[in-house]
């Protein structure tokens, strides 16, 4: 091996690592746009979208040629329109929702979040009816994400939120039977996300930031697979502690290229710089999965025993390098086992090496409830809200965020294939075990009470 | 009143080169202003840019040097900056941005050439190289510059342009922009290095 030191075999080690940012997240306060006319509460969040981020996809292309890292994805946020729009009926949702896709098409945006309503104790007027529009509105838009959050750890968590979403999740699919119900990919349940976690699916703009925020998301499965298997190549008999180190340092790489990159962004935007969220999250690459690290680990397909301790010390290894990297890293690096837009994922399924038990485990070990995963068409709502249920439950013991993103495929069945148009990936609907056998825990309504 | 001369030393390399040298310019009231040292293969070359007194004649100036460094076969040559014309950046004081490209794998004649032809058709200026075969083993070099690049060139499609030029030598080319680069090579948080603005 080669022990010359200095800037020379610096540079040695830095030259080829995949450094990208996989997501740009602007978040833009629109609370002031709140109007009683609706024609007016639509074209201020219309125009002050366009206003403050017309210049994004722009700009992210300049910053990204200009540091040599790409920006994968470019992505809005806004304040949650529960209460932005208030007094209005489901029917005027669909139009806001019609309104937010528009104007993230016209700015190159290819999300916006922010369609979201706060139901943890009870519900809103607004937030009903914006429940009750979400069929219609996720099969009618494209680029739109909505969120409901039914609990924290503070506040418990709201039962008969859970059942409502429930509800809505099988009429979304239904709405987009034609489409293999994608509109319910596009709602997430989130839990412990009270300060507006920038970075879960279908975030809004939390309280707390400010006007304009850049937030950036890393994604540093490819960075750590370089990484090790450099690390494995030199020393293949590596310890897994010296792994954990060479994991901390690829991580620490991969912040500080996104912190730069985003601090650039958001000046030239003239907006605040946000936080960083480092997630072991999948990219359209092959092999940027955390299912590709675990082989390198040595446990040769997901699932196998050792699985959970292999997540926990990339977890922790992730959260050591990005922690030291920059103040602006988030606290809750995470796993995301996106079954449909991860390839290595979506062929563990098809294969029937992972089922849906594993990955309700996993979110013991890191993960980050359920991400995209395909369950039969004809579970009842009961069974679905169980699950979500204990999702949301398991999150709010271990005192982080959640989000589970499910798709009831309309009129298929388990073991049955399904693709998506823009997801590359086809996946097997996952077969559920002892589902409707809660129906009548999840009868009582109510709610769970604060963790204490 | 002193002049400012751009001056080359080149000798073998053995112990006390620099001595030498240094009492040589400090004998003729020489100073030193800006100054880089490499060592190549038992070669010893310095440049650097010395003020001199107005009234001291180069020849003498080299003459005296070549006399103390002769037992290290010291070549010298001076030039004067003043009468020199063209040089790059004097006529467009654009900003421009670094990076550091660096370029590995199996050594093959003609890369530099069309490295530089590439570089130079975008008014690329190359600021700094190195390059060295790798230990061990004749074939595979190394060689890191650094690039000082005008406004309006996209990284990325230099970049992508450059791999596929070479992939099919198997070299690999990285192009990182100088702030990176700081950001990764110091602990210090971004902001706080020159890894900001």
């Amino acid at each position: 091996m080669d022990q010359r030191t200095g800037f020379f075999s610096a540079l040695q080690q830095l030259r080829q690592l995949p450094l990208d940012v996989r997501t740009v997240t602007l978040g833009i306060n629109i609370s002031d746009c709140a109007d009683r006319n609706f024609h007016k509460l639509c074209d201020g969040i219309y125009q002050r979208i366009v206003a403050k981020a017309g210049r994004m996809n722009a700009v992210c292309t300049e910053v990204a040629s200009l540091m040599g890292v790409p920006v994968l994805q470019r992505r809005l946020c806004v304040t949650p329109i529960d209460r932005v729009a208030q007094g209005f009926h489901a029917a005027d949702f669909v139009n806001i929702a019609k309104t937010l896709d528009g104007a993230a098409a016209n700015v190159h945006a290819e999300r916006i979040g922010g369609y979201a309503a706060d139901v943890q104790h009870g519900m809103t007027h607004s937030a009903r009816q914006l429940i009750a529009s979400l069929p219609e509105a996720l099969s009618q838009t494209e680029r739109l994400r909505a969120s409901v959050h039914v609990g924290s750890t503070e506040n418990g968590v709201n039962m008969e939120a859970i059942t409502l979403v429930a509800e809505t999740l099988i009429k979304a699919a239904e709405a987009s039977s034609h489409r293999n119900g994608d509109a319910a990919a596009k709602l997430a349940v989130l839990a412990n996300d009270s300060t507006g976690h920038p970075h879960l699916t279908g975030a809004c703009l939390g309280d707390g930031w400010g006007d304009l925020v850049v937030h950036v998301g890393v994604g540093a499965a490819a960075i750590i697979r370089h990484a090790l298997e450099q690390r494995l190549l030199e020393q293949p008999n590596s310890r897994l502690d010296e792994l954990a180190s060479v994991i901390q340092t690829a991580v620490f790489q991969a912040t500080r290229t996104a912190e730069l990159v985003g601090r650039e962004i958001a000046d030239r935007l003239g907006a605040d710089f946000g936080s960083i969220d480092v997630t072991l999250a999948p990219t359209h690459r092959p092999g940027d999965s955390v299912v590709d690290l675990l082989p390198l680990l040595g446990i040769e397909r997901v699932g196998a025993p050792g699985t959970a301790t292999a997540l926990t010390m990339i977890l922790s290894a992730m959260r050591a390098g990005s922690a030291f990297a920059s103040c602006a890293a988030g606290a809750y690096s995470r796993i995301m086992l996106s079954v449909l837009e991860d390839e290595s994922l979506a062929a563990a399924t098809q294969s029937g090496t992972l089922t849906f038990d594993q990955l309700c485990l996993a979110a013991s070990a890191g993960t980050n409830g359920l991400d995209l995963i395909c369950l039969p068409g004809d579970t009842d709502v009961a069974t679905l809200s169980a699950i979500i249920a204990d999702q949301v439950s398991v999150a709010v013991l271990n005192r982080r965020p959640a989000a589970v993103r499910l798709i009831l495929v309309p009129g298929k069945e388990s073991g049955e294939m399904v693709s998506y148009s823009g997801m590359k990936n086809s996946t097997v609907i996952l077969p559920i075990r002892g589902g409707g056998l809660s129906g009548r825990f999840i009868e009582r309504g109510g709610r769970l009470p604060p963790i204490r | 009143m002193a002049k400012l001369y751009i001056m080359t030393v080149v000798a073998a390399n053995r112990t006390g080169i620099l001595a030498a040298l240094a009492n040589a310019l400090d004998e003729l009231g020489g100073n030193m202003l800006d100054v880089s040292q490499v060592v190549i293969q038992k070669f010893f070359a310095m440049m650097m840019a010395t003020e001199f007194p107005e009234d001291q004649d180069p020849e003498v100036i080299i003459d005296h040097i070549r006399a103390v460094c002769r037992a290290f076969g010291a070549e010298v040559t001076l030039r004067d900056p003043s009468v020199e014309m063209g040089f790059d950046g004097e006529t467009e004081p654009t900003p421009k941005e670094r990076y550091v490209l660096t370029l590995s794998g199996p050594d093959r004649p003609g890369i530099l050439r069309f490295l530089a032809h590439r570089l130079a058709q975008d008014g690329i200026d190359l600021i700094d190289l190195q390059g060295r075969l790798q230990e061990g083993s004749s074939q595979l070099f190394l060689a890191a510059m650094e690039l000082s690049v005008p406004p309006g060139i996209d990284a990325l499609h230099l970049c992508e342009e450059l791999r596929n030029e070479f992939r099919n030598d198997g070299i690999t080319v990285s192009l990182q922009h100088r702030r990176v680069i700081a950001g990764l090579a110091h602990p210090e948080p971004v902001g706080f290095n020159t890894a900001g603005h």
